[in-house]
């Protein structure tokens, strides 16, 4: 059933518990749990409402935040990741390089081996940003060349001094915790497939961004679209201050 | 008279236990098909084809009533009837 799938995310349930009811059917047994479903994201939405204007800081007049840096002024673009793409999490920002800023050291994060890494330097907001915060050096790989000279697949991600559409000849990219996770085609169709330990198989058609989670894609950039069947993302988690 | 909040009101029912931090749901009007949650449930049931339409199922998934905190308030609030 649905929670199912929500618990899922967070790796508490199995995906393959999720629901396949007949539709139309205003005499299935299990509708009115069905109301529970979407009560229990209302509850969860009200939460992290709360949550959120607990942990904001106060707001200028312009939308950045007092907290004295610019970090929040480089907001990511919504516009720049292509049709149908879910917004982007607007507290991704690129700083200059300096490590010191925002309340994470360097040590706490860690470069997907494999993955596509470029000169750059992305930073998650100040206090409650993305943890996303790493130099990375350049690995040459071809099959992403593609996507990088295609405009419209860039991410939505502020450049050079964070101007929208200002980019430096160093391009930022992403490093994160490892938490990996292979989309599955089918819930029961990939599991002769070994994850890392602490995967999880996600659903095609989920997006790269929920409430509280980043997903980023094999080539170092925010996921932000549905994944495909048999694409693999990583989870960013969001850091709390 | 005490501050008109959700937990005072009659349309407010809580979830669990009524407190000022304590959710509830207003029943004030109808349930109503709520777009986020709906975009949730069709995103979890991988509703990503352009031929694919919510079924009845997820249509009664996202009719939900409006959760509040016990805390809040709104123009609607009315006296608990005894």
């Amino acid at each position: 059933m649905l929670i199912a799938a929500l618990d899922a995310r967070d790796g508490d349930t199995d995906i393959e518990d999720i629901d396949e009811r007949e539709p139309d059917d205003p005499a299935d047994p299990s509708y009115p749990e069905a109301y529970g479903a979407g009560k229990r994201i209302m509850v969860g939405q009200a939460d992290l409402a709360r949550e959120d204007d607990e942990q904001d800081d106060p707001l200028e007049a312009n939308g950045d935040e007092e907290d004295g840096n610019r970090d929040e002024d480089d907001f990511v673009r919504h516009a720049a990741n292509g049709p149908g793409c879910p917004i982007a999490d607007p507290d991704v920002s690129v700083d200059d390089g300096d490590h010191s800023s925002g309340d994470r050291s360097y040590e706490e994060w860690h470069t997907l081996p494999g993955a596509r890494r470029r000169a750059g330097h992305v930073t998650g907001k100040t206090g409650d940003g993305w943890a996303i915060d790493e130099d990375v050096e350049h690995d040459d790989n071809d099959s992403c060349a593609a996507a990088d000279d295609d405009p419209s697949r860039l991410p939505s991600i502020a450049y050079g001094d964070g101007k929208p559409g200002d980019r430096d000849d160093d391009e930022p990219s992403l490093s994160w915790p490892l938490e990996r996770y292979e989309v599955q085609s089918h819930p029961s169709s990939r599991d002769d497939v070994d994850l890392e330990e602490g995967a999880e198989r996600l659903r095609p058609g989920v997006f790269g961004i929920d409430q509280t989670k980043l997903l980023v894609g094999e080539e170092g950039r925010p996921v932000t679209r549905r994944l495909l069947p048999g694409e693999v993302g990583y989870r960013a988690t969001r850091r709390r201050p | 008279m005490s501050t008109p909040t959700c937990m005072s009101c009659r349309h407010w029912q809580a979830i669990v236990e009524p407190s000022e931090d304590g959710k509830g749901e207003c029943f004030r009007h109808p349930p109503r098909i709520v777009g986020a949650v709906f975009s949730r449930i069709a995103l979890l049931e991988g509703l990503s084809d352009a031929d694919s339409s919510p079924d009845f199922m997820d249509r009664a998934r996202a009719t939900v009533w409006p959760v509040t905190f016990g805390g809040n308030r709104c123009g609607e609030w009315d006296t608990l009837v005894a």
